[in-house]
């Protein structure tokens, strides 16, 4: 219980998918609370014994059908169960019974629509309930009412449902598209930085070849150290504590052998090659999420300049704000890429096919680094760069 | 529950700049919200043949509400102060409104009102406003229920009605307060990974330069641009019909690029004053300089449309906490994480215990970490350092 409210309370590290499962969670719980007081409470709803009995065997099965899905990692379809199951509780709650308390359960069946933030399931079950809501509003108006009530209070009754329902419609389509944008810029800087750290681990590897040193999974007290660590913390956490010394033995394995020509290995079994795949992702060759958490845990104590408002424009603009400064920079920039391309070396630190520097001019968006002037500058003298880009040879 | 600091401390700062940025649009729905809520109560009273006064107060009393929402929005351009403030103080008067015309009406049928208050002032994805809204929303029930007992006196003969109102409210405001709260953290997800990322560019874009100045055959120690560049800049400004406007800096750029005292530069250059050299010294291709981090950005960067697919990959989310993972790999990559750092790759230092220890257990880091591993070593961290501590100086000896 407290390592799910600890979740709750740190899902801001947690990724979307993970979230999404959270969430079934929460409302499973939410729902099994209510189906446990639908047990005592039923006693005073207007339905027959059997009615009853089977309403909430029906709420046991859906709750086991949740619960099953979600063992299966189907959230999606566990959503629409969940949606369904919440819908249904409502229903039983409300039919019959002129009160209160069924017209705020509108509300409720509402937000666990909300909750999922998920546009069409909204726009398919949140209708359905607001029309569900405005019938019953409408047809059960006299035990929501006082005895002097306002004028025309049912109408108000149904325009706080309305407006409710229509406030969380545009929360879910603004959602929809903050985030959608937020998750373009994130991929964009992530790939972006997984770029840099391609041309980081072959720094790293040529650093390591002039020093004649052997990769560090080659060490045998790197191997000696990571087998007793991981003894000592898999002897506390796990039952069998063996398991993980096959496991690092793999790892050391996967390294030497090439992760590729370990999945090819028609010896190898089928469970050791579904690790293999696993632990492809945390290999140390490889610009895998472990070499980038490395870096990352690395550059924090990488000495960095006070920060200022302008740290994260990249653009000549932001180096110089003078039109002749900002033409020599672009010609600095043309010659060195240039010439980055033209050797062999160069090549090697860049991804895609660009042969000739324009290639490059014209895969970004020019706008992001240079000013007007000096992107009008280049149009309007690309045969001129050209000609002194081949004189320098 | 312990306060975590961020890996980089510097991305507070662009953590704020994209609560800013998106706090302006959620503003103007919250806004809008508020005008249309205005406009239903004012037809309303007016319909129902309510006194002037009355429909004048409620008036006053929304537009004041939207003025110093639009007040707010002007002075943020001095200070995000403003808009952070506008938040809190839509939020309560909001909320106030709606318990004004719940008192004035003397109706249930406006109770609702405050569920709707709720989800206006939830548009603002903020916890210290969730948190404020919710004390403020069972502080109201509480005292409508105490107060103003006739509200709930309904035309029905259902026995457990008062119970079951209050359950049922209970119950919807707790589903609410989870599913905004959860909402806000699902934005607090990008801030944080998006402000994570820019810094880390950064930092990447500095590591690479000086990895760069390590390497004796990287080109950039071997070409001498400036004559090429200034013969160009020369035709360019034949082409003008213009005497040639570059040729000084050049030549002062490849001065300082060959680490000719400033002093010097400064005398053979009257008219170029300290600030000039500084800024033209961030133009050098030789150097850690500004122009050196935006070769190395354009080289990499790329335009490119993303699917669907990619954009919602959870490949993108770097963790050894993930829940596809099993426990013998969660307790694989910490450990060759924790030995790696503690050993160093070529080009690196090897961190301390200390600086391990301090990163692992009181930043955001070790929320990427089972918990359970991250306590184990936060109890045993002297076992830790006992056996690192036997690596490295291994290594030494064989050194």
């Amino acid at each position: 219980m407290i390592n799910f409210i600890k979740k709750v309370l740190h899902s801001e590290f947690l990724p979307i998918s993970e979230v999404r499962k959270l969430k079934v969670h929460i409302v499973m719980s939410f729902l099994f609370i209510l189906t446990l007081v639908t047990i005592p409470f039923s006693f005073f709803l207007n339905y027959s014994t059997l009615i009853k009995v089977l309403s909430i065997a029906v709420f046991a099965l859906f709750y086991l059908l949740c619960v099953i899905l979600v063992r299966f990692n189907k959230i999606f379809t566990a959503i629409q169960i969940s949606i369904i199951y919440s819908v249904l509780l409502m229903v039983f709650y409300t039919t019959g019974i002129s009160s209160f308390y069924a017209y705020i359960f509108f509300y409720i069946t509402l937000t666990i629509i909300v909750f999922y933030q998920e546009i069409y399931s909204y726009f398919l079950y949140g209708t359905l309930t607001l029309v569900l809501g405005i019938l019953y509003t409408s047809s059960y108006s006299e035990g929501l009412m006082l005895q002097n009530d306002v004028e025309g209070s049912v109408f108000i009754y149904i325009a706080g449902l309305v407006i409710y329902y229509l406030v969380s419609f545009i929360q879910i389509l603004n959602n929809e598209k903050l985030y959608a944008d937020l998750n373009i810029e994130w991929v964009k800087m992530n790939n972006l930085n997984i770029n840099y750290q391609d041309e980081m681990l072959y720094h790293i590897e040529d650093m390591r070849a002039e020093m004649k040193k052997s990769p560090i999974y080659e060490d045998l007290e790197f191997q000696k150290v990571a087998f007793e660590l991981s003894e000592f913390i898999a002897e506390q956490v796990l039952k069998d504590g063996k398991q993980i010394t096959n496991l690092i033995d793999l790892y050391i394995y996967i390294h030497e052998k090439g992760l590729e020509s370990v999945l090819k290995n028609d010896e190898i079994s089928i469970a050791m090659k579904k690790n293999s795949n696993i632990l492809g992702k945390y290999l140390l060759n490889q610009n895998s999420d472990m070499f980038s958490m490395i870096i990352s845990f690395y550059l924090k104590f990488h000495q960095t300049k006070e920060y200022k408002s302008n740290r994260y424009i990249y653009n000549v603009e932001n180096i110089t704000s003078l039109t002749d400064e900002q033409i020599i920079s672009f010609c600095l920039i043309y010659f060195y890429l240039s010439d980055e391309i033209s050797e062999s070396k160069g090549l090697d630190s860049f991804k895609s096919e660009e042969k000739s520097i324009d290639d490059i001019f014209n895969k970004i968006d020019m706008n992001e680094f240079f000013s007007e002037q000096v992107i009008t500058f280049y149009n309007d003298n690309i045969d001129l760069l050209k000609k002194y880009n081949e004189k320098k040879g | 529950m312990d306060k975590k600091y961020f890996i980089f401390p510097e991305t507070q700062h662009y953590r704020e700049y994209l609560e800013f940025k998106h706090l302006r649009g959620q503003n103007t729905l919250v806004a809008f919200a508020i005008f249309f809520m205005m406009i239903l109560t004012l037809a309303y009273m007016l319909i129902s043949n309510y006194p002037a006064a009355s429909i004048i107060g409620f008036g006053l009393g929304y537009l004041v509400i939207l003025i110093f929402n639009f007040a707010s929005v002007a002075y943020s351009q001095e200070h995000y102060y403003y808009l952070k403030l506008n938040k809190y103080v839509t939020s309560i008067s909001l909320f106030t409104m709606m318990l004004v015309t719940i008192i004035y009406f003397k109706s249930p049928s406006f109770i609702p009102l405050l569920f709707v208050a709720y989800a206006i002032c939830s548009i603002y994805k903020d916890t210290k406003v969730l948190l404020g809204i919710t004390f403020y929303f069972v502080f109201s029930m509480i005292m409508l229920i105490i107060n103003f007992e006739y509200l709930f006196d309904f035309n029905n003969a259902f026995v457990i009605k008062d119970l079951a109102i209050a359950f049922f409210v209970l119950l919807f405001l707790v589903m609410l307060l989870l599913s905004s709260f959860i909402i806000v953290k699902e934005k607090t997800f990008f801030y944080n990974n998006i402000s994570y990322a820019k810094e880390k560019e950064y930092r990447n874009l500095a590591l690479l330069m000086e990895f760069e100045s390590k390497e004796k055959t990287s080109i950039i120690h071997q070409k001498d641009y400036y004559k090429i560049i200034d013969n160009l800049l020369n035709e360019f400004s034949q082409k003008l019909d213009i005497s040639n406007p570059f040729k000084e800096k050049l030549e002062i750029i490849e001065k300082l690029s060959n680490n000719i005292e400033k002093s010097k530069i400064l005398n053979d250059y009257p008219t170029q004053t300290k600030q000039d050299l500084e800024r033209l010294e961030e133009l050098l291709v030789n150097k850690d300089s500004e122009l050196r981090k935006l070769i190395i950005k354009i080289k990499h960067t790329q335009t490119k449309r993303y699917k669907t697919r990619e954009i919602f990959s959870a490949t993108h989310f770097q963790s050894f906490n993930k829940q596809s993972d099993s426990m013998e790999v969660k307790i694989l990559c910490f450990v060759v994480y924790y030995v790696v750092l503690k050993k160093g790759l070529p080009g690196m230092k090897s961190l301390s215990n200390q600086e391990l220890y301090d990163t692992f257990i009181n930043s955001d880091l070790c929320h990427f970490i089972d918990p359970k591993i991250i306590k184990i070593y936060r109890d045993n961290a002297d076992v830790f350092n006992t056996i690192v501590d036997e690596m490295t100086l291994g290594v030494k000896s064989n050194d």
